[in-house]
């Protein structure tokens, strides 16, 4: 019946929960549907709810199938709550953090591991990554005590040691060295600025003052005894306080009051004082005795006696002091006298010295008085000297001066005299040189004068081979000859430049050979005088033939045909006119110019080396002329 | 002995320019002669040797001799003033 009560509920408590629970499981585990779905190898083997399993066909397994997935079933409706990309992303995000962090772990420790090993490493690490120092000091303390397991015990032994006394050590304000002797002398007034008896001559009264001013300090030791006595008697007094409240009633208080003590002047003496105590105490010892009464009288006369004594002491002390006085009044009247005789003494030395020193300061005036005098003297001797140096040398530069101009002057004089006739004489030398100039100009004349002549019979030697020869022949040693005399005369040089170096290797034909050559030429460009431009062998024939059967003209024909300018051409060769002729000539066309070609270039060789014999011959007629 | 040097050299070089029709028309009678009668030898011996004796062989390969001759001459005489060569040398 319980248990069926609480079972339900059981349940309902616990549903919720367990729905939550694996809900939260999964979602941090990751994927949920993976997990729902797949198995790992961790994993035990989820039942095969569909179909019976191989191994066990009859299943005989004690829990039935439908009954296991209950929980996954409840999963399934867990996951479908949650929406799905929301554990995606916090699984993501975790797995993100989860590296990062194990990353950052991993780096810190192997920086930490590399910091421990290199100093290098260290220093970077400690300074630039945040808590590296922190990390690195902890590891190194970690080491440190590893090594040393006993250090930190031992420290803290040290430590210990004084906190165990507890007492804190102090050094008392007193002690060390101090500018004060003694703190008694100190308050008995051992400083110089208070009144004492170096400072005032009335010591001893001084002394007195004080003793009296301050017994009490004085007498230290006798007040203690009071006090002790004073103890005593308050301990009795006590005593007798108690012994009447309490236990002893033994003791008499009637005893004290036998014997009165001895009272004491305030003017008395010290010494009255000391024995009057000493007496006192024991008065007090006696009266404190049981038989003190029969003590009362001897103790009455020695009282008597004591103050007769006291009395007496104080006499003493006053003529004492009487007579003290007395000694020092006539040691001050003593010393009176004597400072009065010093200062007569000191009076008369000064006198004495002013006296002395009056007469040395005069002595020392009139010697200073002298010197200056002196000084003066010989101050306006050197004036009057230099005045006459000075003098002196103006004289002698006015002398310097005088004789100075006067050289001058017959200098002037003596040079006047001499370029006068100098001059003359530069006169003679200048036309000396211009006639020796005129001399070497007319050898010039005569130089250049042998030199065109020269040149001339060089041009004529060179013309005559050219005229002379019967058949071409070379004239280069001639031509050698010519360009040596005329020494590299410009226009000669242009002049054998201009001729055509076969010219004078080979040689040139006279104009007998040229006029008998054109005759040749004439008849073969009379064969070809018909030809047309392109013509073949039929036509050449045809010329040929024709040629001969045609009529030659006869004196100055006028016209372009081949037979009109070869008449002129002879004609012109006749009379002696080469150039004309060879101008004649150039004016032919086609096969006619063609064969008369070489005698064209012949005759214009010949034209040019006769052109640069006429220049030559010309410059050095020239230079004949422009030397006169 | 300076003629014989003169002609010397002008027949190294190159002929005289009048003497450069003359010349064309030397070569062009000798090649025709030669020509001439090579083809007309030839024209016998196979008139001979083919063609039973007959004449008109001898008279083609005369032909034939001629009309080379006469081809190369007019060239040479159309060329102008360039110096006649042979096919060889050129």
């Amino acid at each position: 019946m319980l248990r069926s009560t609480i079972a339900p509920g059981r349940q309902l408590l616990s549903a919720p929960a367990r729905q939550r629970i694996p809900s939260q499981w999964l979602s941090k585990a990751g994927a949920s549907s993976r997990l729902s779905n797949q198995r790992f190898f961790a994993d035990s083997k989820p039942p095969t709810t569909g179909g019976p399993t191989p191994a066990t066909p009859s299943s005989e397994s004690t829990v039935p199938p439908e009954t296991i997935p209950k929980p996954t079933e409840q999963e399934f409706k867990a996951v479908p709550e949650t929406p799905a990309p929301v554990p995606r992303k916090t699984g993501r995000f975790r797995r993100f953090l989860l590296y990062l962090i194990l990353t950052s772990g991993i780096a810190y420790g192997g920086s930490i591991f590399m910091a421990l090993k290199s100093d290098n490493f260290h220093d970077f690490f400690t300074e630039y990554i945040p808590y590296g120092e922190e990390c690195v000091l902890y590891f190194e303390e970690r080491d440190f005590y590893r090594r040393f397991p006993n250090a930190s015990r031992q420290q803290n032994r040290i430590q210990g040691a004084p906190r165990e006394d507890g007492k804190s050590v102090t050094i008392p304000s007193k002690s060390g060295l101090s500018w004060n002797v003694a703190k008694e002398e100190e308050e008995a007034g051992s400083d110089v600025s208070k009144a004492g008896p170096h400072m005032s001559s009335q010591a001893h009264e001084a002394h007195v003052k004080t003793d009296k001013a301050k017994p009490e300090e004085r007498n230290a030791a006798v007040i203690k005894a009071k006090e002790k006595a004073s103890k005593t008697t308050k301990d009795t007094k006590k005593e007798d306080q108690r012994p009447a409240s309490l236990d002893e009633p033994r003791q008499p208080a009637v005893a004290a009051s036998t014997i009165e003590l001895l009272k004491t002047q305030d003017g008395d003496d010290g010494l009255v004082q000391e024995l009057v105590k000493t007496f006192n105490d024991i008065v007090t010892v006696i009266s404190a005795d049981e038989n003190s009464s029969k003590y009362s009288a001897p103790v009455a006369k020695a009282k008597e006696e004591l103050l007769k004594i006291g009395e007496k002491i104080s006499a003493i002390r006053t003529e004492a002091a009487q007579a003290a006085q007395e000694e020092i009044n006539k040691a001050h009247n003593t010393f009176d006298e004597s400072a009065r005789e010093l200062i007569r003494r000191f009076e008369q030395m000064r006198e004495t010295e002013v006296a002395q020193f009056r007469e040395e300061f005069e002595a020392e005036r009139e010697k200073l008085a002298g010197a200056y005098q002196e000084k003066i003297k010989t101050e306006l001797q050197r004036a009057q000297e230099l005045a006459e140096q000075r003098l002196q040398n103006e004289l002698v530069e006015q002398a310097i001066e005088l004789n100075r101009k006067y050289v001058h002057e017959v200098q002037g004089l003596v040079e006047r005299e001499r370029e006068g006739r100098l001059s003359k004489l530069n006169e003679l030398a200048a036309s000396i040189t211009e006639l020796e100039n005129l001399t070497t100009g007319w050898s010039n004349v005569i130089d250049t004068n042998l030199k065109t002549q020269q040149l001339q019979v060089a041009v004529d030697a060179v013309r005559s081979t050219l005229e002379r020869a019967e058949t071409p022949r070379p004239f280069v040693r001639e031509l050698v000859a010519v360009k040596e005399l005329a020494a590299d005369d410009p226009v000669v040089d242009a002049a054998i430049a201009s001729i055509n170096p076969t010219a004078y290797q080979r040689g040139i034909p006279s104009t007998s050979m040229i006029i008998e050559r054109f005759r040749r030429v004439a008849s073969e460009v009379r064969k070809a005088s018909l030809l047309p431009e392109d013509a073949g062998i039929a036509s050449h024939a045809a010329s040929m033939v024709l040629s001969k059967v045609m009529f030659k003209k006869e004196g100055l024909p006028e016209g372009d045909d081949v037979e009109s300018i070869l008449i002129r051409t002879e004609h012109l060769l006749e009379e002696g006119n080469v150039d004309a002729a060879a101008r004649e000539m150039n004016g032919l066309q086609g096969w006619a110019k063609i064969l008369s070609k070489d005698w064209l270039g012949d005759v214009r060789r010949v034209l040019e080396v006769k052109q640069a014999l006429e220049v030559i011959e010309t410059e050095a007629r020239l230079q004949c002329l422009r030397v006169e | 002995m300076a003629d014989s040097s003169e002609t010397r050299v002008a027949r190294a070089t190159k002929p005289v320019s009048e003497a450069l029709l003359n010349e064309k028309w030397d070569r062009a009678i000798s090649s025709m002669i030669i020509k001439s009668s090579l083809g007309l030898s030839f024209g016998v011996v196979f008139s001979v040797l083919l063609f039973k004796r007959r004449a008109w062989p001898a008279w083609v390969g005369l032909g034939f001799g001629a009309g080379r001759a006469w081809e190369e001459s007019d060239a040479s005489f159309r060329r102008g003033d360039s110096p006649v060569r042979d096919l060889l040398h050129r």
